[in-house]
């Protein structure tokens, strides 16, 4: 994003955020936990996938990132600190959740409005964001007037105009068409190149991961826990479908899936693009 | 039913045919003594009641001093019904509170309260204002309390993660624009009940529309009572169409 601060600018700390030997639990539910001992540094300036089977706790430790839920055990410390301009971390959420009684714009100003005093700053940060999500056009529609997609996006625009040190993403691209979904992967994968934002991105697709993430953590168990952490050395700018085919591809895709086939308690994750996945092979 | 039969214009023409179909079977009825005119007078005869009611100004003062009290009244129990609906909503502690209290109040009718009201405000503009907000106070009340409850906890969420959070924020942005359309509409049932309220309030000896009809109807006079029962009905219509119109103004996205 244009008005972010280039990576080169700050003193940054290696590690951003620490998270060490975490439980999480749903509220009321202490003794039953959805995630044990989970320990994770996500490093300063990474792309971060964490994918794993539906029901198996992702959303929930993005929120315990987020600080929307504190951890039964554990602690998850923020080493960061936030930009001057912008908030520490930003949440997609994995339901667009936009307010109906507030038009995109100002569903994208909503994060703004505690540490943007200026209105017209506002204004113009939610135009730019919006841009970047590719509706700008539709700045004055209600939410309702938008399709499901559409949505998304401006709940993408809505974290994204925050400017954040952290950008945390719940499956934002799943509503979407093939060729939306990939302008945005490349959308995102462009922001966190040039914007050096740190990005954690929750996904069911191993496609999308590896084309994405520098590296891929996998969650599974019951209570779950961190499974794998698998570094994705293809270098950058990665093409697309090409790497399908390629050797080293195929087999981080494989060793992902394996924790799929042996687990797989609630439905096995998809190919990209609605392909039946290869699983495995 | 045909998409054309229900439209809307053709849904308002129907309504206006029966109405006028109405008051010209009333008219022959009594035209013809079908009926004596004291059980049921002719819809002329209104009209002529009418006329001397204007012209010897009663009808307009009477009117002016009803929406006076009425306006006092409906603004101060809405204002209250919402405020405490809120509040039951926010804090569990205020709601078990006042709970049981509210319980025990609630089914009590506007007119049981007429000797309190009496006692504690005198016979005036007051006490009459007062009868009228006992009746609108709880229509607000529920609507606002059950509104604010059902608000998404998820939108809740979404305040404290992008910075919005705190208690009065999270009211003003997320609580009562979410709350809005439930609130609008006890707002709106309230304003109908402030008039049927009115004749409680003018059982008082306060003056207005009701009062009139009281009186008259001490006399049997059904001309002068079918007068303000339509007056009555009238301002009704009036306050509910511009309650109608700010809902649309206030909440734009519903539609
Ligand atoms: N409020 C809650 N109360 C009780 N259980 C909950 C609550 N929220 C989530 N859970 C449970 O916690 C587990 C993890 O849920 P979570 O939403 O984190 O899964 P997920 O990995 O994001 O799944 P998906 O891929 O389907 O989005 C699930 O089994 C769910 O049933
Ligand atoms: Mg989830």
């Amino acid at each position: 994003m244009d008005a972010l601060v280039s990576r080169a600018d700050v003193e940054r700390p290696d590690v951003l955020v620490r998270i060490s030997d975490v439980a999480l639990s749903a509220p009321g539910q202490v003794d039953r936990p959805i995630l044990e001992n989970v320990s994770l540094d996500i490093r300063t300036g990474e792309f971060l996938a964490i994918v794993g089977p539906s029901g198996i706790g992702k959303s929930t430790l993005l929120r315990a990132i987020s600080g929307l839920v504190a951890p039964s055990r554990g602690t998850i410390s923020a080493v960061g600190r936030p930009r001057a301009s912008g908030k520490f971390a930003a949440l997609v959420f994995q339901d667009a959740r936009l307010l109906p009684w507030r038009r995109v714009r100002g569903n994208v100003e909503f994060g703004l409005e505690g540490i943007v005093p200026s209105r017209s700053v506002r204004r113009d940060r939610a135009r730019n964001a919006l841009r970047l999500v590719g509706l700008e056009a539709l700045e004055n529609r209600w939410p309702h007037q938008l399709s499901g997609g559409q949505q998304q996006r401006v709940s993408i625009a809505r974290a994204l105009a925050l400017e954040p040190e952290l950008l945390l993403m719940d499956e934002p691209f799943s509503a979407l068409d093939i060729a939306t979904r990939r302008t945005l992967q490349d959308e995102i994968s462009g922001i966190w190149r040039t914007a050096g934002a740190t990005v954690v991105l929750v996904t069911h697709d191993l496609d999308e991961a590896i084309h994405l993430a520098d590296r891929v953590v996998v969650l599974g168990g019951s209570p779950a826990t961190i499974k794998d952490i698998v570094e994705v050395p293809i270098a950058r700018p990665r093409s697309r479908p090409k790497p399908v085919a390629s050797e080293p591809y195929a087999a981080l895709k494989g060793r992902l899936a394996q924790h799929f086939n042996s687990a797989a308690p609630s439905g096995a994750p998809q190919g990209t693009d609605n392909e039946p996945a290869p699983i495995g092979n | 039913m045909s998409v054309a039969a229900s439209s809307p214009v053709r849904l308002g023409a129907v309504s206006v045919a029966s109405a006028v179909g109405f008051l010209l079977l009333l008219e022959i009825v009594a035209r013809f003594h079908l009926m004596p005119a004291t059980l049921l007078p002719a819809p002329s005869s209104v009209a002529l009641a009418f006329e001397s009611e204007f012209q010897s100004g009663r009808w307009l003062a009477n009117v002016l001093a009803s929406l006076s009290h009425y306006a006092v009244g409906v603004a101060i129990g809405t204002l209250l019904g919402i405020g405490f609906g809120l509040a039951t909503a926010q804090w569990p502690l205020f709601n078990a509170l006042t709970e049981g209290i509210a319980r025990l109040l609630r089914p009590i009718s506007p007119i049981a309260w007429l000797p309190f009201a009496i006692i504690w405000f005198g016979i005036g503009e007051a006490a009459a204002a007062f009868i009228i907000a006992t009746g609108v106070f709880w229509l607000n009340y529920i609507a606002t309390q059950s509104a604010a409850r059902a608000v998404d906890t998820d939108k809740i969420e979404l305040a404290h993660a992008f910075g919005q959070g705190a208690f009065f924020t999270r009211i003003r942005k997320i609580v009562l624009p979410g709350a809005a359309p439930g609130i609008l509409s006890g707002v709106r049932a309230g304003v109908s009940m402030g008039w049927i309220a009115v004749l409680a309030a003018e059982m008082l000896g306060v003056a207005g529309v009701g009062q009139r009809l009281l009186e008259a109807s001490g006399v049997l006079a059904t001309d002068l009572v079918v007068l303000y029962m339509a007056t009555i009905a009238a301002l009704y219509c009036v306050t509910d169409t511009a309650l109608e119109w700010l809902t649309r103004r206030l909440l734009p996205w519903t539609h």
